[in-house]
């Protein structure tokens, strides 16, 4: 009887699998963008799309039918668990270098670790709830210490951080919640479990070519995690790792020519069987330059070499032959790259106070609105009613509009704040802001509080170009490489706030010494107080006490 | 000297030092202003109320909301109204203070006003605080007014300005008891012929019944500005939960920066009730000069309450300027001078090494705080003292009082 | 194949039950100059690794980042010896609680296993009462303490009152308990735990001493003792006869310059006869028990949920209709000026009630201004 019954099971998910088998897709993909420092930009991306599927409900029962072959389990368990319907977490080491590299292909460049996160509301377990155990799962599950992306640090900036994907219609609504923890270290331990969830870990394809000896000896690495639903296509998950090498720091000659050999000391020696597609793209420069093996496409922007269809191993490398070693370009000399500029600090040597600043450069010849995000943890307080405007230090507070600001709560909330800032053509725009540094308790500060703390990117997105007055710009043309004008995220570096610090040392002495200074004056106020005054003589043995003068009311 | 020119006269000073470019370091110096009366944080308070977001909902606004209301309503704040409404409530205080004096006196004026306000008026430690526009400025005038009227037996004015007062600083509430019993007796000088108290202590229960409505009607004022409750856990919390840990020249930020987690919650409360004990034994000693007992209770807050800044002892050595009869009195005027006068020099210093020059740590403020929190006892002690020893009287050669 | 739950469950209930060996292996120091103590513990995870424990039963905590460090010349790599011939750190590593994380408090809660419930299992030990235990521990110490973070500190006596909580709580069948640090042996001295053997590096009042540095990483690699202890692992593997006395006689003041101490008193069997790899080896040992009774009405059960569950909507899907999104895909403009449009609140009503306040308050003032005035 229970025989029977296993086979009819047996045989039902059998056909399951099979159904399932051509509803899941997996493409790759690593771009290769030579960059204008001598640098090289990479990126793999991994696709995995669970066509025709959801994300769970909020309020549905958790069933226990996961069967997946290319999506990546254990994060599906996760997504499914906390009813997650759109999640991004990256982890990046370093600061991008927006001047010099241009947008970077996955917009998440902040540095240390971000995570955020779309969730329906309306189950019977709260957003909040959901949102701690996601970060905890995903501690687990990538190492890194998202545990600590707590209360403390989480906010809901859903202007900035808009859904990628679709939400789906359901009659609750979705929330964000975001995070940001810029201290994270990124190493191999990280990179581990991210090739634990690609379907050919790193054996074949081009996951082979991430070594962690070469990822993590990279100017600016990071990986990323993305999931988002499509609506009508299903739920999609994007693994990514982002790096730029320095191939002239390789070489011996100060040349920039790489191959993959050279940047990541492997090559793909075979494809992943089960991806759909497998592309190596390079980004051709404008100098003259050589590629080497002849690629399967090629256009004017992109050289791509399919994975697998020459039967041997690829190994891409790209050279300037005539090009005796690489001249950097001046920093003043280059054109920016990216449509505005930014440059952050916080100024003034006092650990109580300090003065933000934040430069921002319009490089495009029409007037630009940007938003702008500040995510800061309570340590740093803004005195918002200092802040500032100036253009070419002229006040200009009227450039700059508050859309939402919420005060910090000390060991409870972060700052929100969310502005528009308007930027004139072609010029730079300077916001100054007062802030004041709270002072910690001795058991808040990290093992190594002289060190400081990191405070978490600002995030800037020019969001509305204006028209380009044609009889101001008779040649548009010549202002410099078309840029491409879309909304993008852009993240500040990272800063370190110098908080004042406390003796370690010195609770015990501290409670003794206060203590001791307060029972010594009341002790000595009531001694005053409980005992009567009396007269005594002095000259005369001390005997000679005369009760007759003893007065006071007592 | 002719009291009648050097009053205005002093307070015209004041307006000149005032109007005269201030640096702006002043403004944030820790010892002027604390967490609770801070300039800065009342703008920024204001600026938020104004533009729509509750300043309450964050952890750094923590004045009054009756502040904010009168601030973005009927006295709009700039740089230039702000110092000359914080000076003329400077000289407010020093004219309620000189008014003191003459009831005390029972004269209509005296040769002494001059000094008296003199003594107010140029007290660094009361101007300084007015020159970084600090609100302990206002409690101090509050303080001074309550006492006035109460020494004029004029209740409810005294008891509205007491009630306006707790709203700013919830430990002034302790003054109530020697205010309401200051209100029933009188406040001639008795120091020196010490009898029991006179009237009769039931009067007292209205009194405090006006005052609970006093402060009931200006609660709802408050809660109407605000919107909602929250202000009661942000400004009346602070004092007793300490949630914010700026240095102050007080005893409470360092104990509770280094204390160990478990145990804030009990020193919190050993430390608010400790300013609790002295409320009844003053009164109790000192019930046949309750103006004096409540000068006392000023001296002990000023010392150990949570964010005291310089205005706090300010106001209680300003004061000692109303009882000359104690001077001759007073156990160790020298080493106490001393000690203020070492004090007030090593506070902005070694708070400067710390903060700002980077070369000293928190041990070297914390060290000096400790040593104006001995300054301060030791005025203490020397007043009361003095306020017993008075009732001895002069004594003959060879001999000497003791305690028994 | 697959399992539907019910099946599952039922499999692992009636088949096998296995004798896990769980790790803590754990290095307590902070900053660079540390290097040695996270490639002791490294050290250490490679041996057990090698010896057949999966990294789901080891739990590694590490206080800094020595690998990806800005100081190290050699970036994803820590090594143990100076020629650099053995890279500990490898492709494939994972650290369950690594820096700020790695605090007095979480290692005590590791071992006695009193955790929030979101905590992943990766970040538990997950062991019970057929379990052998390693622990080894490594970090800057003293008489009977060692330094966490060089911040706090984790005394004998909580360790040993940890190892109480965890026979107790059945966490454990045997501790093997290993520690390197100054006065070492000082911190096994407060044990009272059946079933527990501890060695330590070092005599109280005596230092252990770092082994070699390495002139192009700056710093010392290794300690002494655990070298001499990894020396000797290396010529252990998963089927080697060699027993913990074999371990414990090769200890040599000679090299190690400090006297190893071993405290077998509250360990029942005799070292000869309990092997090394008992402890660093995933021995799994299978035992056959009585089937749980399969009922149909469970299966149906299973089945039913497998219906009810299904989330893949088989729906009407084309590969063209996958065009791609962009990546930033969703960001647009239109919220951005909807908000800059909506910014302005409710300022009225606050003036209104701004306004209220102030005028309740100065009729309060006017009210006994002229009460006053009409005595």
């Amino acid at each position: 009887m229970h025989l029977v019954y296993l086979v009819l099971i047996l045989c039902f998910n059998l056909s399951r699998i099979l159904a399932l088998e051509s509803r899941e897709q997996f493409d790759e993909e690593l771009t290769l963008r030579p960059l204008r420092d001598g640098k090289l930009g990479a990126r793999f991306l991994f696709t995995t799309l669970l066509k025709g599927a959801t994300p769970r409900r909020p309020e549905a029962l958790l069933t226990m039918t996961i069967h997946y072959t290319l999506f990546p389990l254990a994060l599906g368990q996760v997504l499914r668990e906390y009813a997650v319907t759109e999640l991004h977490l990256t982890l990046n080491a370093g600061n991008w270098n927006y001047g010099q590299w241009g947008y970077p292909d996955e917009p998440g460049v902040g540095t240390g670790a971000e995570l955020w996160a779309w969730m329906g509301d309306g189950a019977p377990i709260t957003i909040d709830e959901r949102w701690q155990g996601l970060r905890n799962a995903l501690a687990g599950l990538f190492c890194a210490s998202l545990g600590s992306l707590d209360e403390q640090r989480t906010t809901s900036p859903s202007l900035t951080f808009q859904p990628e994907g679709s939400l789906p219609d359901w009659t609750t609504a979705h929330q964000l919640r975001h995070a940001t923890l810029p201290s994270e270290h990124v190493c191999t331990e990280n990179l581990t479990p991210f090739l634990k969830l690609l379907p050919c870990k790193s054996l074949s394809g081009i996951a082979r070519l991430l070594n962690p000896h070469k990822l993590f000896d990279a100017d600016w690495h990071g990986l990323g995690v993305h999931v988002r639903y499509r609506e009508g296509a299903g739920v999609e998950v994007r693994l990514a790792f982002q790096a730029v090498f320095d191939p002239v720091r390789y070489s011996h000659d100060k040349r920039r020519d790489w191959s993959l050999h050279s940047v990541f000391d492997r090559s793909i020696d075979k494809a992943c069987p089960v991806a759909r597609s497998s592309k190596v793209r390079v980004g051709l420069p404008k100098d003259r330059y050589m590629i080497s093996p002849d690629p399967s496409v090629i256009d004017d922007r992109f050289a791509t070499y399919l994975v697998g269809a020459a039967g041997e191993a690829l190994d891409v490398a790209m050279q300037w032959p005539e090009e005796p070693a690489f001249q950097y370009l001046l920093a003043s000399g280059a054109e920016p790259l990216t449509d505005i500029s930014v440059r952050r600090t916080l100024k003034g040597s006092s650990q109580s106070q300090a003065q933000m600043a934040l430069v921002i450069t319009n490089n495009l010849p029409v007037q630009v609105q940007a938003s702008y995000l500040e995510t800061m943890p309570w340590l740093l307080q803004f005195y918002l009613h200092t802040l500032r405007a100036y253009v070419d230090g002229v006040s200009r507070d009227d450039l700059v509009s508050i859309i939402s600001y919420s005060p910090p709560v000390p060991h409870s909330r972060p700052t929100l704040l969310q502005a528009i800032l308007t930027l004139p053509p072609n010029n730079t725009l300077q916001l100054t802001m007062d802030v004041t540094k709270t002072f910690l308790r001795y058991t808040e500060h990290p093992p190594d509080a002289q060190r400081g703390w990191d405070l978490p990117p600002a995030v800037i997105i020019p969001f509305s170009f204006g028209e380009l007055l044609s009889q101001n710009h008779s040649m548009p043309a010549a202002a410099g490489p078309a840029l491409e004008t879309r909304p993008r995220r852009i993240y500040t570096p990272v800063m370190l706030v110098d908080l004042a610090t406390p003796d370690f040392s010195m609770p015990y002495n501290v409670i003794i010494m206060s203590c001791t200074l307060i029972a010594l004056i009341f002790g000595s106020v009531f001694n005053l107080l409980t005992r009567k005054f009396v007269v005594v003589l002095v000259d005369e043995p001390a005997s000679k006490v005369s009760p007759i003068e003893s007065a006071t009311c007592g | 000297m002719d009291g009648g020119l050097a009053f205005p006269a002093l307070v015209a000073a004041r307006f000149l030092l005032a109007l005269a470019p201030s640096p702006a370091v002043l403004k944030h110096d820790q010892l002027l202003s604390s967490p609770l009366t801070s300039f800065s944080r009342l703008q920024e308070g204001i600026f938020l109320f104004e533009n729509g977001i509750d300043p309450y909902s964050g952890g750094s606004f923590r004045h009054s909301p009756l502040l904010l209301s009168l601030f973005s309503t009927v006295l709009p704040l700039t740089r230039l109204t702000a110092s000359l409404l914080w000076t003329a409530s400077d000289a407010i205080g020093a004219w309620a203070l000189i008014h003191i004096w003459r009831s005390r006196q029972n004269v209509k004026s005296s040769p002494r006003d001059g000094l008296l306000a003199a003594f107010y008026l140029f007290n660094p430690y009361i101007f300084l605080p007015t020159l970084a526009l600090s609100t302990s400025t206002f409690e101090n005038t509050l303080y001074l007014l309550s006492l006035l009227f109460a020494c004029q037996g004029r209740s409810s004015a005294s008891l509205l300005t007491l009630a306006l007062l707790v709203q700013l600083s919830l430990p002034s509430v302790l003054i109530l008891f020697p205010v309401v019993l200051l209100l029933v007796s009188d406040c001639v000088s008795r120091l020196a012929s010490p009898r029991p108290f006179a009237a009769d202590i039931r009067k007292t229960l209205p009194l405090l019944a006006e005052f609970a409505a006093y402060s009931l009607l200006l609660t709802i004022a408050s809660t109407l500005a605000c919107g909602n409750w929250s202000w009661v856990e942000k400004t009346w919390g602070a004092p007793l939960l300490l949630p914010d840990l700026t240095p102050n020249p007080g005893l409470w930020w360092y104990f509770f920066t280094e204390m160990f987690d478990h145990f804030r919650p009990f020193f919190l409360m050993v430390f608010s009730v400790h300013l609790l004990i002295y409320v009844l034994p003053i009164c109790i000693k000192f019930q046949h000069d309750m103006l004096y007992a409540s000068f006392l209770l000023l001296g002990v807050f000023a010392t150990f309450k949570a964010y005291p800044t310089l205005s706090d002892p300010g106001l209680f050595l300003s004061m000692t300027s109303l009882f000359p009869e104690i001077f001759p009195y007073l156990r160790h005027p020298i080493v106490t001078a001393l000690l203020h006068l070492h004090a007030s020099l090593l506070l902005p210093l070694f708070n400067h090494l710390w903060l700002t020059q980077g070369t000293g740590n928190a041990n070297f403020f914390y060290a000096s705080t400790l040593v104006f929190g001995m300054a301060n006892g030791a005025a203490l002690l020397d007043a009361v003292w003095a306020g017993l020893r008075i009732a001895v009287g002069e004594l003959k050669d060879g001999y000497e009082v003791v305690q028994e | 194949m697959r399992l539907s739950p019910n099946s599952l469950t039922g499999m692992v209930a009636a088949g096998l039950r296995t004798r896990i060996t769980g790790l803590c292996s754990f290095a307590a120091s902070r900053y660079w100059f540390n290097y040695r103590h996270m490639a002791n513990a490294l050290g250490m995870y490679r041996t057990v690794k090698r010896l057949g424990i999966p990294d789901s039963n080891i739990i590694l905590m590490l206080a800094d980042d020595a690998a990806c460090n800005a100081r190290n010349k050699f970036p994803g790599c820590v090594y143990a010896n100076p020629g650099r011939h053995l890279d500990l750190y490898g492709d494939n590593i994972e650290v369950d609680y690594r820096g700020y994380e790695v605090t007095v408090e979480n290692f005590l809660r590791v071992l006695t296993g009193r955790m929030d419930l979101s905590v992943p299992r990766s970040k538990r030990l997950l062991t019970d009462d057929r379990s052998n235990v390693f622990v080894y521990m490594t970090g800057h110490g003293g008489n009977e303490f060692l330094k966490f973070q060089d911040n706090e500190e984790i005394s004998a006596f909580d360790i040993a009152d940890a190892f109480a909580q965890m026979w107790q709580k059945k966490r454990y069948n045997e501790i093997f308990f290993m520690i390197d640090t100054c006065q070492a042996n000082t911190m096994y001295s407060k044990f009272y735990s059946p079933n527990i053997l501890a060695t330590g590096s070092s005599e109280i009042h005596e230092n252990s001493y770092s082994y070699e540095n390495d002139n192009d990483i700056g710093v010392a690699v290794i300690d002494s003792y655990t070298h001499y202890i990894l020396e000797f692992m290396e010529n252990i593997n998963k089927t080697s006869q060699t027993s913990m006395q074999d371990l414990f006689d090769s200890y040599n003041f000679d090299k190690i310059h400090s006297h190893p101490g071993v405290r077998t008193d509250l360990f029942h069997r005799p070292l000869h006869s309990a092997l090394v790899t008992d402890f660093f080896g995933g021995v799994a040992q299978a035992e056959v028990l009585p089937p749980i009774p399969f009922s149909p009405r469970n299966t149906s059960e299973s089945e039913h949920i497998v219906e009810s569950g299904s989330m893949l909507d088989v729906g009407n899907h084309t590969d063209g209709g996958l065009s791609d999104l962009p990546l930033d895909g969703g960001l647009s403009q239109t919220p951005f000026l909807a908000a800059l449009a909506g910014a302005k609140g409710d300022v009225l009503t606050r003036k209104l009630r701004a306004w209220g306040s102030s005028a309740l308050v100065i009729a309060l003032v006017g009210y006994v201004s002229v009460k006053r005035s009409s005595y």
